[in-house]
């Protein structure tokens, strides 16, 4: 069966993966690379939602639509 | 037959307990309290979103099979999709149990929507786990092997064998994905019954 081709889109990955995963060894924990940052990258997604103001956030009304 | 409101029969009594404690109103609210509007509180509607991108791709793939997800683009992209939204299904399903976590969110009688919570995140550990064995590649065959030892480690090998692909695959997309979908919605049921769980503040203020 045929699907539509990517070809003309496809890309070189951004950073290569062609090698063993870096470990980072902190005493008893030991995390890949690559997860440290999916875990980074959650951490500070958290505090953003937390610290971010929500548009229309403030309004003296104490029901407010979504 | 006219029905009568004290019938003692037991759809009348479940029809009566279910307006009572989720009447339409409820239900499906037009408006939240001033506190929800905060960006950690988008984070339990990202992760439905995402677990419906994961339905949607999981019936393509069933209905294609494997030789499509692996030789044609179109399966690709839609083998892809299926994997990157898992991850933000987890990623946003992490955060909004951190979110819940540090508001005490168990709070104002509200211990089994946040029991319901941590079940479905378990059993979507496993439905995720059974995924990687459902690939059919080289990869799935190296998680069986590795898993298989961790599993017979406990006993449970003989019951659940993670070697035994069709029986990986049956769990994989029918009973775990049934167990997730029917605890996020009992899940929003109880949102719905006990309201979202105001911030410290508000509840020194009398909110509940």
């Amino acid at each position: 069966m045929r699907g539509i081709s990517t070809a003309p889109f496809r890309l070189h990955a951004l950073v290569n993966l062609n090698h063993p995963n870096h470990f980072l060894q902190w005493g008893w924990l030991s995390i890949s690379r690559s997860n440290a940052i999916v875990v980074g990258l959650m951490v500070v997604t958290f505090m953003a939602a937390v610290a971010i103001p929500f548009p229309g956030h403030g309004d003296a009304d104490q029901e407010e639509v979504r | 037959m006219t029905s009568t409101p004290n019938a003692t029969n037991w759809t009348g009594a479940l029809r009566r307990s279910a307006e009572r404690a989720l009447p339409p109103e409820k239900l499906l609210p037009e408006s939240q309290p001033s506190y929800v509007a905060s960006w950690i509180y988008v984070f339990g509607a990202l992760t439905m979103a995402a677990l419906g991108i994961i339905i949607a791709t999981g019936f393509v793939l069933a209905i294609m099979g494997p030789t499509w997800w692996h030789h044609s683009s179109t399966g690709h992209f839609i083998n892809s999709m299926h994997l990157w939204s898992v991850e933000l299904f987890f990623a946003f399903m992490v955060i909004h149990l951190w979110g819940k976590f540090f508001m005490a969110a168990w709070r104002g009688n509200r211990v089994l929507t946040w029991a319901s919570g941590v079940v479905t995140f378990v059993i979507s550990i496993a439905t995720a786990f059974t995924g990687y064995l459902s690939q059919t590649n080289y990869d799935s065959q190296w998680i069986a092997t590795q898993a298989k030892d961790g599993i017979n480690a406990t006993g449970g090998g003989a019951l659940f064998n993670v070697l035994n692909f069709g029986q990986m695959l049956m769990w994989h997309i029918t009973l775990l994905p049934l167990g997730v979908g029917i605890l996020v919605v009992l899940h929003v049921l109880l949102v719905r019954h006990r309201g979202v769980v105001p911030p410290f503040a508000e509840t020194k203020d009398g909110a509940k």
